[in-house]
C-alpha cells in the first residue's frame, strides 16, 4: 500500500467511524475505488463482529471476583492470629473427641451438610472444639473458621440445587435491593425478609434462609453494628430501627401511565400476603457511581435505563440522583425517571417512600417536585455515605462477652 | 499542552482522574466496595476486547475473568497500577489472550483450525456470508501484537482514536496510521486479491 493510499484509507476509516456508509465514503474516491473498497468492508465489517457479555456471566465474574478479594483480606489479616495456638487448640479437641464418639464417625461427618444425618454430630463436634478451645484468641480463629464452614455448607447445598434451612454469618460485599451478596454468596431479599440493623458495605451479617435449586432466599438478616469479622455473638439490636431492605408498596399503577382524572382510584387497602408478579414502584435517592448506555449504578445497585426513562437533567457520575423506578418479581429494577437530588448531594437515605403520593393524576403533570421530605433541612447527614466509616470499631469490645455461638 | 482533568471514557461513562485515583487507594487496601465498582466499571468493555479475540463466547467469560483476577494479585503484591487503571487492565487482557492462544497452540492434539472454530457457530456470526468470526480471528494471528491490540480496542472495545492514543501513549496519527495498516493487513489474509 503506498503513502497515497495510506492517506485515503486513513479518512475513510475516519468518516467510518463517524458512521458513514461506506458506499457513501469510496464515491468520494472514484479513482480509488476500486482498492478501498475491500478494505472499507472489512473495517465496517468488524464492527458487526461485536458481542456483549450475558448479564448472568457479569453478575458470576462479580461474585467471584469479589470472593477471592475477600479471601485475600483474609489471609492478610490471619497473619496476626499466630498459627501454632490453633494447631494446638484444634488437636487437643479433635483427639478428645475422637477418644469419645469414635474416629470414623467423626470423619465422615466432616463432610456431611445440612440435613445429613451425620451433620449434627459435626456441629457438635465443633462446639465440643469450641468449648475446650483455651485462649481468645484461639476461639476467635475457630469462630472464623466454623463461619467458613457454614458458607461453604451453604455452597454446596446451592451447587447441589438440595432445599435446606440454613445459617451463617459473613460479611456485606454488596447491597441492592434484590440481592446481596454476604462474603461471596448471593442472598436473595424477599419482600417479607426481616432486616434488623443497617445494612452497610463490609458490616458482618447474620443471615437466615432456605437453599433450593433458585438460590438462596433469606428469612432474616441481621446486621452487627462491628465492622469485625470473627466474634458472631447474638444479634444485637442497634441503635438504629430495623428497617426493611426496599419499599414495599403493592402498586399496581405504572408511572408512565396517565390516569384520567375522572378515573376512580383502585383500592389498594388490603397489601397482598404474597408477592404480586406486577412491579413494584420504588424510588430512592443514591449517588451515582457509573452510567452505561443501558445500565446506571446507583450506590452499587444497577438500574436498567431503556427508552422510556425519563432523564431530566443532564447527570454525571457523582451526582446525587433521585430515582424512581418499577422494581419486578425477579429483582430487575427499571427506572423511569431519574433526576438531580434537590439536596444535591448530603445524604440522607431517604428509602422510605410510602408516603409519596401518586404522581399521575390532574394536578399537573410536570409537578414532580413531590418529596416533601426534601433532604435540606437540617442537613442530616447521617446518611449511607458508604465509604469507610471506622467510626464505630471500637463498639466490638461489647461483643466479646457472650460468645454463645455454639448451637445445638 | 491540555491538561486532561476529566478521563472520558469510550462509551459515555466518565471518571475524574480524582476519582479514579482515590479508586485505586481504596482498591489498594482491597476495599470492597472499590472493587466492587472497578468491576462494574470495565468488565463489559474488557470482556468486548477479549472476545473480539478468542472466537467462544465461554473462554471469552473466563479469561475476562482472569484479568481480574490478576488485578487482585498485583493489588496483593503491590505491583498495582499506580495512575491509569484502564489502560492496566486493557494491557492484562492482551497478556491473557495470547498466554491463551500460546497454550492452545502447544497443545499438541488441539489442530490450530479447531482451536479458533467455535462449537457451535452462531448464525450470527456469519456477516455477509464471508466475514466470520473465525476467520477474522485467524486472520488476526498474521497481524503483529500490537496491530491486534489496536483493531481489538478500536472493534471490539469501540474505543474512540483518542483513547486509544493515551492508553498506548502514542499520538492520535500514529494510531490512526497503524489501524490502516492493520486493516489493509487483515483485508489481506481475508482475501488474497486484495492488492497492496
Amino acid at each position: 500500500m503506498d503513502a497515497q493510499l495510506e492517506i485515503k484509507l486513513i479518512e475513510c476509516l475516519d468518516s467510518l467511524a463517524q458512521g458513514e456508509s461506506p458506499d457513501r465514503i469510496l464515491a468520494r474516491y472514484p479513482h480509488e475505488a476500486a482498492q478501498l473498497r475491500p478494505l472499507l468492508e472489512t473495517a465496517a465489517g468488524l464492527t458487526t463482529l461485536r458481542r456483549e457479555p450475558s448479564e448472568a456471566a457479569k453478575m458470576q465474574a462479580r461474585q467471584k471476583f469479589m470472593a477471592q478479594a475477600d479471601l485475600l483480606r483474609r489471609t492478610a489479616s490471619r497473619k496476626k492470629v499466630g498459627f501454632l495456638p490453633r494447631l494446638a487448640a484444634g488437636f487437643i479437641a479433635t483427639t478428645l473427641v475422637v477418644v469419645v464418639l469414635g474416629a470414623g464417625a467423626v470423619a465422615a461427618s466432616g463432610s456431611a451438610l445440612p440435613g445429613d444425618p451425620l451433620y449434627g454430630l459435626k456441629r457438635t463436634v465443633e462446639s465440643t472444639q469450641f468449648s475446650l478451645s483455651g485462649s481468645a484468641a484461639a476461639r476467635e480463629s475457630l469462630t472464623d473458621q466454623f463461619a467458613q464452614r457454614r458458607r461453604d455448607e451453604v455452597k454446596q447445598l446451592l451447587s447441589a440445587g438440595r432445599p435446606s434451612e440454613v445459617a451463617f454469618t459473613g460479611t456485606i460485599e454488596a447491597l441492592q435491593p434484590e440481592a446481596w451478596i454476604v462474603s461471596g454468596l448471593v442472598v436473595q431479599i424477599q419482600a417479607n425478609t426481616q432486616i434488623v440493623g443497617t445494612p452497610q458495605i463490609n458490616r458482618v451479617a447474620e443471615v437466615r434462609g432456605v437453599t433450593g435449586p433458585n438460590g438462596l432466599r433469606a428469612d432474616s438478616i441481621s446486621i452487627e453494628s462491628s465492622r469485625e469479622p470473627g466474634v458472631t455473638p447474638t444479634p444485637e439490636a442497634t441503635q438504629t430501627p430495623p428497617i426493611t431492605a426496599t419499599p414495599e408498596a403493592p402498586r399496581t399503577v405504572t408511572p408512565t401511565t396517565m390516569v384520567p382524572p375522572t378515573a376512580t382510584p383502585r383500592p389498594t387497602t388490603t397489601p397482598r400476603p404474597t408477592a404480586t408478579p406486577q412491579p413494584v414502584e420504588v424510588e430512592f435517592t443514591g449517588n451515582v457511581m457509573a452510567i452505561d448506555t443501558e445500565m446506571w449504578n446507583i450506590d452499587g445497585t444497577t438500574i436498567v435505563v431503556d427508552a422510556n426513562t425519563e432523564i431530566r437533567d443532564s447527570i454525571t457520575v457523582g451526582q446525587r440522583v433521585q430515582v424512581r423506578a418499577l422494581r419486578y418479581a425477579d429483582g430487575r429494577l427499571i427506572a423511569t425517571r431519574i433526576e438531580l437530588a434537590e439536596d444535591g448531594g448530603g445524604g440522607n437515605n431517604s428509602n422510605s417512600n410510602d408516603d409519596q403520593n401518586s404522581n399521575e393524576n390532574q394536578n399537573g403533570p410536570d409537578d414532580n417536585s413531590n418529596d416533601d421530605d426534601g433532604g435540606d433541612d437540617g442537613d442530616n447527614s447521617n446518611g449511607n455515605e458508604n465509604n469507610h466509616d471506622t467510626d464505630d470499631d471500637d463498639s466490638n469490645a461489647a461483643n466479646e462477652g457472650e460468645d454463645s455461638n455454639d448451637n445445638d | 499542552m491540555i491538561d486532561y482533568a476529566v478521563v472520558t471514557s469510550f462509551d459515555g461513562r466518565t471518571l475524574p482522574v480524582q476519582d479514579e485515583l482515590t479508586l485505586l487507594s481504596r482498591a489498594r487496601q482491597l476495599d470492597p466496595e472499590a472493587l466492587a465498582h472497578i468491576h462494574d466499571t470495565y468488565y463489559t468493555s474488557i470482556f468486548r476486547y477479549v472476545v473480539f479475540r478468542v472466537s467462544d463466547h465461554a473462554t471469552a467469560e473466563d479469561l475476562t475473568s482472569e484479568v481480574f483476577t490478576r488485578l487482585l494479585t498485583a493489588l496483593r503484591d503491590k505491583h498495582a497500577p499506580q495512575n491509569t487503571l484502564r489502560g492496566w487492565l486493557y494491557g492484562v487482557a492482551a497478556r491473557v489472550v495470547s498466554d491463551h492462544h500460546r497454550q492452545t497452540y502447544r497443545t499438541p492434539q488441539v489442530e490450530l483450525d479447531e482451536s479458533l472454530a467455535s462449537t457451535n457457530p452462531d448464525p450470527a456470526d456469519i456477516v455477509e456470508g464471508k466475514l466470520t468470526r473465525e476467520s477474522v480471528q485467524r486472520a488476526m494471528q498474521d497481524l503483529t501484537e500490537e496491530q491486534r491490540h489496536v483493531l481489538s480496542l478500536r472493534f471490539g472495545s469501540d474505543m474512540p482514536i483518542q483513547d486509544v492514543a493515551r492508553a498506548l501513549g502514542k499520538s492520535e496519527g500514529a494510531i490512526k496510521q497503524l489501524q490502516a495498516r492493520a486493516v489493509a493487513a487483515l483485508a489481506r489474509q481475508l482475501s488474497p486479491k486484495v492488492v497492496d
